[in-house]
């Protein structure tokens, strides 16, 4: 399959968590505060904790990392300083070793609450929904309720197909911060899977109340739209997305098939060409501008389409199947077989119904 | 003489009511000399002389008239007859032209001018535009032509309503000339299909008919019928003519064909208004047709035109207009075999389902047994005859007839539609502007629904993470595919491999019952056989001095259209000869003979009636999987059952061994589950004679 792009936005969203100076922790996520104040004659180890964080602040990481190593060589039991060394290694995407820090923070102090959250986000990170899900219910039960980790049991909920769970957890993410575009968004996807699309519009709606800038609510408000059949609306919502980030190759793609679906195939094959534009290698746009020019009836140029997606992803089944459609309308019927055929071998179900034709 | 011509006249006639129109008068002063008018009114002399023949003359006083007009194209007669011609040629939708012109140079040229005008704009499948005529003629007429006309007039707006729906909703299919090896420059029509598509008869009005002969009423050559096979490569070799007896001199026209195309339905004009004829298949000749086995109930003093037989060929489908138990005009009815007085029984009306009280032609049975194909102005049509599809339903009513839709049917009159076994392709004749010449023979590739396209799009349906791609599909779509097996072959003696004219029984394993008997042909040994899905179908295969050889096709209802090669060898009664017997059925691991295993049981002991010295061997056979203790005991008790059942039946018990062979003698692979299949079986052995 084909690799999809990853925006790393966890920093923009849900800070990850850094316990405070010791001097100024006043913060809800930093509930040892009290016991880490104890002054002691020989403070090497709170100087050393300090300067992690400075560092880190700083964003010299390598430095933030022995800085906090050092705090531990001179307090063993510096719950703390393996909290802020595993923060600081999720900031290298060394996830593993963060867990181990947090494993280490919550063996010394059970009731470091964002140790918890900050431990389900590496495990959500590495795909271990189960343990990140375990560690957000347990950062709530130890008081870490903010809206950030009720939004992540929303999100490892929707990805684990449990939707209405998904808003649940999203409407409590909203009660916290009723400001959240990001939750809004969600739960909006939520509704949408649980086929409930006038809600999914209201939520989608919310986010770009919240944010008006938030071109991915705009796509993805489109999106829903499109599966109202409310095709002109869509194509505005796509507009607008593509307004805000002019190299939304994925909202070009959707706006070109909400105008085949508005059987605008002029205008859908133009915007199919701007997101080949930007991504030359972007499949689906390549499949769908087949699409364009099959229901041009140009099925020759439609063929050329699908070879080039093709050869941009072998595993790619659709286009095979799609191809297989032209060359059945150009009367090449092995062809046309052959194609279905090898659609099918990629797992593209439909294929086999086409198949039967074949057998005649 | 009444010929053949009589349907095609019929059938491309187009329905109207026909006013005599006046002549036509030309005014000297008109033209722009004295040798313009005389020639323009030798012209429109000759014309008219044609014209008053009727339908069969119009096309040569088109000509006439056509060069009259070069002189003056103002005369509103001229105009009027012109279009009158080109109504009732291949090119119809140019009588617009004249009519408008006539209706303009003179609004009451004729009283059916506005009717005329609307019939070409239908023909053309301008539809709102003939509704209008239609409607402005209606509006015109009085009390007492009203009174006369309306219904077909309200008939001719509902046709047109019909054409508006359909042609918005065109069907999928590729229509193909099939081009000169088949067509010629004259009018071809009225194809018929074997079920396997390797044989087309029709017929064909092309110049070297037998006898050479012209129809007088069109000065065409008379109908002759035709042959044409698929060679290898799936082209259509060269037609010939099939020459007699089965064309004479007169007019011969093709009706129907059984599936394995060993009988042939012709149309005879001679005698009553019209009959139907049957010619069989004996090695290579046709024999001379006769009404024999139609006599008493089918053919009738009225009209009996098309026909079709069931896929077993015990039952015919045929049209006529006889008065009785007839719903309007011609309606198709249904006969059965009459195995012991060797003649087609009393016939029924079909159903009022497909029948209407307009006309209905062209009936085509599809050998899938339940698929019933004709022609109707009735129904839905969209002008004319169309083409329609009726199911029969699982309580015997049939289903209601859905039109086959545009392109496929037109404004204009479709007929003679027959439909290949596999369901994927039909066949019929139609005027086409790149064809060969005038009615031409089209194959129709049905090519099912639109088949879906998928989109690919992606959302990022969560704003923290990556996009989540979503596959978009339009709606899916069913493929319906005819649900039939045709099976076909030779018969051959297995040691000279000379082509034998053998029985074929088709039985229905579970009710014990001969669904249809066929022959194999003599001269070539093929033969063709259609197995409708949804029964388990022992067939036998029997010939004079023979052992009759058996196969077995248990073919589940969902099983969809596939062809089956099966060469088959028989042996003479021989001792040593030894024939598997394919429709013997166990229980799991038991011996107990199932029953559907005593069609073929009671064909052994005919047999063994028959030749009454004959003494033989029955042994089991097995797979390997079992331990051998196991296996023998069970191939040996296999074999005793069968034998017990023959003692049962009077064969004496010295005359009979059993024998149980375990897996030691297998006949295929042990590797497959075919292979196995196989190789458990009961076998039969000639030991003396």
């Amino acid at each position: 399959m084909r690799k999809y792009f990853m925006i790393f936005i966890m920093l923009a969203v849900a800070p990850l968590t850094l316990l405070a100076q010791t001097e100024a922790e006043t913060e809800e996520d930093a509930p040892v505060e009290d016991s880490t104040l104890v002054v002691m004659e020989d403070q090497e180890a709170e100087m050393a904790y300090n300067k992690g964080i400075e560092n880190f602040q700083k964003k010299n990481y390598a430095e933030a990392i022995a800085a906090f190593t050092e705090a531990i060589g001179f307090d063993a039991n510096f719950a703390k300083a393996f909290f802020n060394r595993g923060a600081v290694k999720m900031e290298l995407h060394k996830y593993k070793d963060a867990i181990e820090d947090f494993d280490k923070a919550i063996e010394l102090d059970d009731s470091l609450a964002a140790a918890y959250y900050n431990r389900g986000r590496a495990k959500h990170t590495i795909n271990d929904n189960a343990g990140a899900l375990a560690d957000y219910a347990l950062a709530v039960e130890k008081g870490h309720k903010d809206a950030k980790v009720y939004y992540y049991t929303g999100v490892i909920r929707f990805q684990d197909a449990d939707y209405q769970g998904a808003v649940e957890a999203f409407d409590e993410s909203i009660k916290l911060d009723p400001k959240f575009a990001f939750a809004y968004n969600d739960r909006g996807s939520a509704k949408r899977k649980l086929e409930k699309y006038d809600d999914a519009v209201l939520d989608y709606k919310m986010a770009l109340n919240v944010d008006p800038k938030f071109e991915i609510a705009y796509n993805n408000l489109g999106s829903v739209l499109r599966k109202l059949e409310k095709y002109d609306d869509a194509i505005d919502a796509y507009t607008q997305a593509i307004k805000l980030k002019p190299d939304y190759y994925m909202a070009y793609n959707n706006r070109g098939s909400a105008r085949c679906d508005a059987k605008d195939y002029e205008g859908a094959v133009k915007d199919f060409e701007k997101a080949l534009m930007i991504k030359s290698d972007y499949v689906y746009a390549m499949n769908n501008l087949g699409t364009a020019k099959m229901k041009m009836k140009k099925y020759d140029e439609a063929i050329r389409h699908f070879e080039k997606a093709i050869n941009m992803d072998s595993s790619y089944g659709i286009a095979y199947l799609n191809r297989g459609i032209s060359k059945e309308e150009l009367r090449d019927f092995s062809g046309a077989c052959k194609d279905w055929a090898k659609a099918k071998e990629l797992g593209v179900k439909i294929a086999d119904t086409y198949l039967q034709e074949c057998n005649n | 003489m009444k010929t053949a011509k009589i349907i095609l006249i019929n059938i491309f006639l187009l329905s109207s009511f026909f006013i005599r129109a006046q002549e036509i008068e030309l005014n000297k002063d008109d033209f722009r000399s004295k040798d313009a008018y005389k020639s323009a009114k030798d012209a429109i002399k000759e014309g008219e002389s044609y014209y008053e023949l009727g339908i069969g003359g119009y096309r040569r006083a088109l000509e006439y008239y056509l060069q009259a007009y070069k002189f003056n194209n103002n005369v509103p007669m001229l105009n009027y007859k012109i279009g009158e011609c080109y109504l009732n040629t291949i090119s119809k939708v140019k009588c617009i032209d004249y009519y408008t012109k006539a209706y303009e140079l003179d609004p009451n040229i004729m009283e059916d001018i506005l009717y005329k005008i609307g019939r070409g704009y239908h023909l053309k499948g301008e539809f709102d535009k003939a509704i209008e005529h239609y409607k402005k003629y209606k509006n015109k007429l009085s009390p007492a032509a009203l009174q006369d006309h309306k219904k077909d007039i309200e008939k001719k707006i509902e046709e047109c309503e019909n054409g508006k729906k359909l042609v918005q909703k065109p069907v999928r299919v590729f229509i193909d000339n099939l081009g000169p090896n088949v067509n010629s420059s004259y009018r071809d029509y009225s194809p018929l299909i074997s079920a396997d598509e390797s044989m087309m008869i029709f017929t064909s009005r092309r110049e070297n008919t037998t006898g050479g002969g012209r129809d007088t009423r069109d000065n065409l050559f008379m109908e002759d019928i035709y042959v044409s096979y698929k060679n290898n490569m799936g082209k259509w070799i060269p037609a010939e003519n099939m020459g007699k007896p089965l064309n004479g001199s007169g007019n011969d026209a093709t009706v129907g064909l059984s599936p394995d195309g060993q009988q042939l339905f012709i149309f005879n004009g001679e005698s009553g208004q019209g009959d139907i004829l049957v010619s069989e298949l004996e090695g290579s000749e046709w024999s001379k047709p006769d009404d024999d086995a139609l006599k008493k109930y089918i053919n009738t003093e009225y009209h009996e035109s098309s026909a079709s037989f069931s896929f077993d060929g015990r039952t015919m489908y045929f049209v006529s207009n006889k008065p009785e138990d007839n719903l309007g005009d011609h309606d198709i009815f249904v006969s059965s075999w009459d195995e012991e007085k060797e003649r087609w029984g009393e016939p029924s009306n079909l159903s009022n389902a497909i029948n209407t009280e307009y006309d209905e032609r062209g009936v085509f049975m599809h050998p899938d047994g339940r698929t019933i194909y004709f022609s109707s102005k009735g129904h839905s049509s969209m002008g004319g005859f169309d083409i329609f599809k009726s199911e029969l339903q699982d309580d015997g009513n049939w289903g209601e007839p859905e039109n086959l839709g545009w392109p496929i049917n037109t404004p204009d009159d479709d007929v003679f539609f027959v439909m290949a076994a596999s369901g994927k392709h039909g066949y019929y004749a139609s005027a086409k502007e790149d064809g060969e010449g005038s009615y031409d023979i089209y194959m129709i590739t049905f090519r099912g629904p639109e088949k879906p396209v998928i989109q690919s799009n992606e959302d990022k349906l969560l704003a923290s993470t990556e996009p989540v791609s979503e596959v978009v599909m339009e709606e899916s779509v069913e493929i319906k595919t005819m649900r039939l097996t045709i099976l076909k072959g030779t018969v051959k003696d297995a040691l000279s491999l000379n082509p034998i004219e053998a029985t074929i029984e088709i039985v229905d394993n579970e009710k014990n019952e001969v669904i249809s008997v066929m022959k194999s042909n003599s001269s070539t040994g093929k033969y063709l056989i259609s197995l409708p899905s949804g029964k388990n179908y022992g067939i036998a295969v029997k010939a004079e001095d023979y052992l009759f050889h058996s196969e077995n096709f248990n073919i589940p209802e969902a099983t969809n259209y596939q062809e089956i090669t099966k060469d088959i060898l028989l042996n003479k009664m021989a001792v040593g000869s030894k024939i598997v017997l394919k429709n013997i059925f166990f229980d799991y691991a038991k011996a107990t003979l199932r029953s559907e295993s005593f069609a073929e049981l009671d064909r052994l002991v005919d047999l063994l009636s028959k030749y009454p010295s004959t003494r033989i061997e029955i042994s089991g056979h097995t797979d390997n999987r079992g331990s051998l203790k196991l296996n023998t005991s069970l191939s040996e008790n296999r074999a005793k059952a069968v034998v017990d059942y023959l003692i049962g039946k009077g064969i004496a018990e010295d005359r009979l061994e059993y024998k149980g062979y375990a897996y030691f003698q297998p006949i295929d692979t042990n590797d497959t589950p075919e292979g196995r299949q196989n190789n458990r079986r009961v076998e039969f052995k000639v030991l003396s004679n």
